[in-house]
């Protein structure tokens, strides 16, 4: 080899060296891990109706659907709004009345295990039923939902078609249905590739003009989400959400504009309080309306068990769209992105239980640091149509006949 | 009488575990040695996913079966975070010396100690091992 192309070689293999050097074998495993995207699709086999498309019209139908609650004025989309990444500005939601929580964004929802930042629903179709009966939220019933499936038109179309004899079915059976086609409707939901994941896949093939393409800042953010910062320890996977619950040291107590005075002050007891709810509902999955027969969708309901550690523990939100869905956190009381990434970086160690997760410090963030992590976070986001799919889908769904 | 003089055998301690289940070990296992016989752990599906449910196969081998001790509890903590799983494995005897603890979930990456309780002939012994879970 003649010597200059010799120095050549060495002096391209140096460079590669000092970029490949911004992640090390460690952190370049974990940022594959967060891939591919889109994740594979399955059904969910504890909802028969899944991927059904007139299932998916008739969920379409029934999100806008204000005779659903107890007032007629209130649907799921006024809490999960399309164009909102399928939340809402309000920090807790009002139904009814005020509730204790943020409405999460839907986008990607069927990727869960556990639903509500409680986890009190073990799946879509359960958190679907939730809100309308609930009094404070939607106020609705068993009977008001059955009648409304038998009696308005287009509605009784789409239900005839995904369950030829429903109408013969008791009150309950029917709401279950109606909660089947939503939640057919919400898996339908999914948030596109972003830069993060043009990145991702440029690393994964070791393809360096793509890598380059992602901003320098996102850059450093992701080597501090997958390296320093530790926030892959729960933010896992494609979705960022290890599907699981956490204590992040926020403030216990809810802020309760109604509180009598010498009144106790509430406290949201979180996942201690789901796994409550969840094992006394009807609706869960070890219950009759569970279509899956292997006994494989049910698993998590089976043994998951209450520990003194649940209280104060939420779920792990996704990290992707959440330039759509502020406020954040689970009683919206963080306005912004760079709001959450102060409270990683000034976390309250006192107020963190004891025997605690050991794994969260404050990581005293200097101010380009906390640019860098909302870079990354924000490269996370990208617009999605699936409001005007949404549309769409409730356009076919009115001309049923 | 085959049977009888089987139950008589295995009373006597004259037995040990059956060969097939201590020869072909799968690739995946992991194994411990005790001082009375060798632990061995298959989960299902290998190797162990992060964040999905998984059970775990477990024999006990090299040793006389009337001399095993019960296998009483199976569990994994993290103990750098000091945690331990969010789901109580079910623990179910298939045969002598053969175990199947179902719905286990790792929800975080790192190490976790994965823990055997055993008793018998009036002692408790616990057979432990890591696993760098990614
Ligand atoms: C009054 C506002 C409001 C209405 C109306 C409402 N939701 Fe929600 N939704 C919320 C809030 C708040 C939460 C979080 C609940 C919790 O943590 O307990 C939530 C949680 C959910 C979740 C769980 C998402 C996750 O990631 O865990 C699903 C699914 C959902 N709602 C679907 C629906 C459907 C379907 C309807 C209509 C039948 C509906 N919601 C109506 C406010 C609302
Ligand atoms: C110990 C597990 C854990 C770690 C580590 C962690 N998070 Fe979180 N994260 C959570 C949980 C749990 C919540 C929801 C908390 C709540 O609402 O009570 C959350 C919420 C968030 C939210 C708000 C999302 C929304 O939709 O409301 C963002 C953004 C976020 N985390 C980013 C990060 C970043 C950046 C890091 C690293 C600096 C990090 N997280 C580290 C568990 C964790
Ligand atoms: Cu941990």
């Amino acid at each position: 080899m003649k010597l200059p192309a010799a120095m050549a070689l060495l002096l391209a293999l140096i460079s590669a060296a000092a970029q490949a050097a911004d992640f090390d074998a460690a952190q370049t495993r974990r940022i594959l891990g967060h891939g591919p995207w889109p994740p594979a699709e399955s059904a969910d086999r504890s909802n028969r109706l899944s991927g059904n498309r007139d299932a998916v019209r008739l969920g379409a139908m029934l999100f806008g659907e204000p005779r659903l609650s107890g007032n007629g004025a209130i649907s799921c989309q006024t809490c999960h709004r399309p164009d909102h990444g399928w939340s809402e500005a309000k920090a807790r939601s009002e139904g009814l009345r005020l509730q204790d929580r943020n409405a999460p964004g839907l986008l990607n929802v069927r990727l869960q295990r556990w639903f509500g930042w409680d986890g009190a629903n073990d799946s879509l179709w359960a958190a679907g039923i939730r809100p309308i009966l609930k009094d404070s939220e939607m106020g609705g019933s068993a009977a008001a939902t059955a009648k409304l499936l038998r009696e308005d038109a287009p509605l009784a179309c789409l239900a005839q078609r995904v369950a030829p004899d429903y109408a013969t079915g008791d009150d309950e059976a029917v709401l279950v249905l109606a909660a089947k086609a939503l939640a057919a409707f919400q898996e339908t939901i999914n948030s596109p590739r972003t830069p993060f994941d043009e990145f991702r896949d440029a690393l994964a093939a070791n393809d360096r003009a793509g890598m380059a393409r992602y901003p320098e800042a996102a850059q450093r953010g992701l080597a501090l989400f997958t390296g320093r910062g530790q926030c892959g320890m729960c933010h896992t996977g494609a979705n960022f959400s290890n599907g699981e619950f956490h204590d992040t040291g926020l403030v216990f107590f809810l802020n309760d504009p109604d509180r009598k005075p010498g009144t106790p002050r509430r406290a949201d007891p979180g996942r201690h309080g789901g796994i409550a709810q969840l094992k006394a509902n009807r609706f869960n999955l070890l219950g009759r309306y569970n279509d899956d027969a292997s006994g494989q969708a049910s698993i998590p309901a089976r043994h998951v068990e209450q520990q003194h550690r649940n209280w104060g523990e939420f779920k792990v939100p996704s990290l992707r769209n959440l330039t759509a869905t502020a406020p954040y956190m689970h009683n919206g009381s963080k306005p912004s992105l760079r709001d959450v990434i102060l409270h990683y970086s000034d976390l309250d160690e006192d107020r963190l239980h004891s025997d605690g997760e050991a794994i969260l410090k404050p990581l005293k963030l200097a101010e380009g640091e906390i640019a860098d992590l909302q870079a990354f976070l924000e490269s996370l986001s990208v617009p999605n149509d699936t409001a005007a799919r949404y549309e769409n889908l409730r356009r076919e769904a009115a001309a049923c006949r | 009488m085959r049977q009888s003089a089987i139950i008589a055998a295995l009373c006597l301690g004259l037995i040990s575990a059956p060969a097939w289940a201590c020869a072909d070990i799968p690739a995946q296992a992991r194994q411990v040695q005790a001082a009375q016989f060798r632990l061995i752990v298959t989960p299902v599906p290998a190797p162990i996913p992060l964040n999905k449910p998984f059970a775990l196969d477990i024999r006990l081998c090299d040793g006389r079966m009337a001399e095993f001790p019960q296998l009483t509890a199976v569990d994994a903590r993290m103990p750098a975070h000091r945690h331990g799983m969010n789901y109580k494995p079910a623990l179910t005897k298939i045969d002598w010396g053969h175990y199947r603890a179902e719905g286990l979930l790792l929800h975080m990456p790192g190490n976790w100690e994965f823990s055997f309780d055993f008793t018998g002939a009036g002692k408790r012994e616990r057979l432990t091992f890591s696993f760098d879970a990614q």
